[in-house]
């Protein structure tokens, strides 16, 4: 137990100073991260609405736990948290290293370009599950060996899959290194589809939009300083060159990736001699760099390949599933490392090499510090924001809620003029109607949602009385503009509520339809499921605590 | 004389990286360089860039 304090200890701070400003009060509101105090749990939020289930299942899971801790709480629990855990996981895996070697690889695992560029992407569930590969590592280890699986291996599988990267991220990783013949493999492969099962099926339901998809050379793999393959090998390359940190441009990217393959190659003979997981590990690296690759090598033919198989848009973003790479990293720095201050023999030279392996990565990637040099921030809702949500929860009129201007991404002034996907749709009691297409550069990438494409056409109707009714029978009820983000169309309606930069409107009830929830039995049996292993999840953190508590207290009994 | 040496150079190793890293890090985080959208109105806000 001791022996683990160090190194998580470090993973806080360095945890306190990347995020810095972020844990101070008010929502962190960037790229795709967008929280509010309390998230309704909708038709959209269950995967059940007409658009793409792209966050499925952690607005759910939000939905349900800021019931019991306040949204904002939550947030800085899950970004703290994410990073600790990474850390932490980490200097595990390789908890037989010195603990050098261990505080090496938790500055590597939590001050990486991977936890940078995400965390301002707002990637907040591939956070979690890169958190999480270093534990499943652990827990897949255990399990192959034939022992119980650890009690936290269920909660830290089901936080590490809360959305569809995430988990195949999380679920590669537990069957890699856990799936053997006569080790209970079907109770592993139940475990993960089940906390993968609403996503798996939401997809499978919204298979042809996902068909649709594409843009696979505009989320490809990026080089920074480095060429794509070597950021990758980094840990590195998103594909949005808005959120790479400055210094990932100069020098200090080509540091950082010398010294990581300097101290990986001087440690992987003595690691693929001690570690009886090695081909899992290995085979995890090779998976996420060729899928980090192939976005970049051939992105037209998987743009044509995503056509007739849906699932392949989830690999869209290459670089996401880096960190698949992650464990073959820590496992060979750290044997690296134990090699190299093996060979000093006097203190001084251990406690400087100490300091120099523990604190290089910051070293070469400074920005990454107090909230990626001002990258990411909070900022409060205004109030009229608050009193849109109000009055709209008070409406008893049936339809969705479509929400102006026709545009997916805001950079409001109160968030520091931050861009950040719109977080209005959150924010309200309804399921809602947004635009999906994305504009990077001078490219837009069309959404997925087919009910967008004909309400955008009905927007630019002439005829008023013509286009409120044609939304009402796109199932469209009310309609809430946000002046302040730019030119919107004036529909005709009622006003429900007016302040701040916000306009509330109800449209006349008449032709009114509702569009038919994608819920069937296979949904509904994802979301059992689910259910199910959040049920064991739960049983298994009490388990935990209790262990803890009568270990501890036994400890002071003497 | 070689743990001499040896002391020395593990200060100034040492001892420069941690200099090093808490000047990027104070320095990174007071020079905020961070570019956000000129105009908070635009119609048009993108996901990201990839130039």
């Amino acid at each position: 137990m001791s022996e683990r304090v160090v190194p998580t200890l470090w993973a806080g701070v360095l945890a306190v100073l990347m995020l810095g400003p972020a844990l101070g009060p008010g929502f962190v509101l960037t790229y795709d991260m967008v929280w509010v105090s309390d998230l309704a749990l909708t038709r959209d939020v269950l995967g059940l609405g007409s658009g793409l289930p792209r966050a499925v299942p952690s607005d759910a899971v939000v939905a349900v736990l800021d019931e019991i801790v306040p949204g904002l709480v939550l947030q800085k629990i899950v970004l703290v948290g994410a990073l600790v855990l990474a850390g932490a996981g980490a200097a595990e895996v390789v908890r037989d290293r010195s603990l050098t070697a261990r505080l090496a690889v938790v500055s590597l695992t939590v001050w990486s370009p991977y936890v940078a560029e995400r965390l301002w992407m707002g990637h907040w569930p591939m956070l979690l599950a890169y958190a999480a590969v270093p534990w499943l590592v652990v827990a897949g280890r255990r399990w192959a060996a034939g022992e119980r699986g650890p009690v936290w291996m269920l909660p830290v599988l089901l936080a590490g899959s809360l959305s569809a990267s995430a988990g195949i991220v999380a679920g590669a990783v537990l069957l890699a290194t856990g799936l053997r013949r006569g080790r209970r493999p079907v109770l592993l492969l139940a475990a993960v589809v089940a906390v993968n099962a609403p996503w798996l099926v939401s997809g499978l339901t919204h298979a042809s939009e996902a068909a649709s998809a594409t843009g696979f050379d505009v989320f490809a793999l990026r080089g920074d300083a480095l060429p794509a393959p070597l950021a990758a090998l980094s840990l590195a390359g998103i594909w949005n060159t808005s959120v790479v940190p400055a210094s990932r441009e100069g020098w200090a990217a080509w540091a950082a990736l010398l010294l990581v393959m300097a101290l990986a190659v001087a440690g992987l003979r003595r690691w693929w001699a001690s570690d009886g997981q090695r081909v899992a590990i290995l085979a995890l690296w090779v998976a996420g760099l060729a899928v980090a690759l192939a976005g970049w090598a051939v992105p037209e033919a998987l743009d044509a390949l995503a056509r007739d198989v849906p699932g392949l848009a989830l690999l869209r973003d290459s670089s996401r599933l880096l960190p698949l790479c992650l464990p073959l990293l820590v496992v060979t720095v750290a044997a690296g490392v134990d090699t190299l201050t093996e060979r000093l023999r006097t203190t001084a030279p251990r406690w400087a090499a100490a300091i120099v392996l523990a604190l290089t990565p910051v070293a070469v990637l400074t920005d990454a510090a107090w909230g990626l040099a001002g990258g990411i921030g909070t900022a409060d809702y205004p109030p009229a924001w608050h009193h849109a949500r109000g009055a709209l929860g008070e409406e008893t009129a049936p339809g969705d809620v479509l929400v102006l201007p026709w545009s997916a991404y805001r950079a409001p002034s109160w968030n520091g003029g931050r861009p950040v996907l719109d977080p209005l749709p959150r924010m309200l009691t309804r399921a809602s109607i947004v635009n999906g297409d994305l504009v990077i550069g001078s490219t837009v990438i069309p959404g997925e949602d087919l009910r967008t494409a004909t309400v955008f056409d009905e927007l630019s109707n002439t005829d008023v009385t013509g286009q409120v009714t044609n939304l009402r029978q796109l199932g469209i009820g009310y309609v809430i503009t946000d002046r302040s983000a730019g030119d919107a169309p004036r529909i005709a309606g009622e006003i429900v509520y007016e302040g701040g930069d916000l306009l509330v409107q109800r449209l006349p009830e008449r032709d009114h339809r509702t569009p038919a929830a994608k819920a069937g039995p296979a949904v509904i049996g994802a979301w059992v499921a689910y259910g199910l292993a959040w049920i064991g999840a739960t049983t298994s953190t009490v388990l935990l605590l209790i262990s803890m508590v009568r270990r501890q207290t036994a400890k002071v009994r003497g | 004389m070689g743990n001499i040496i040896a002391i020395v150079a593990s200060i100034l190793v040492g001892g420069g990286v941690a200099a090093a890293t808490i000047v990027g890090v104070v320095t990174s985080s007071t020079d905020n360089t961070v570019e956000n959208p000129p105009s908070v109105s635009e119609s048009t806000v993108q996901y990201g860039t990839n130039d």
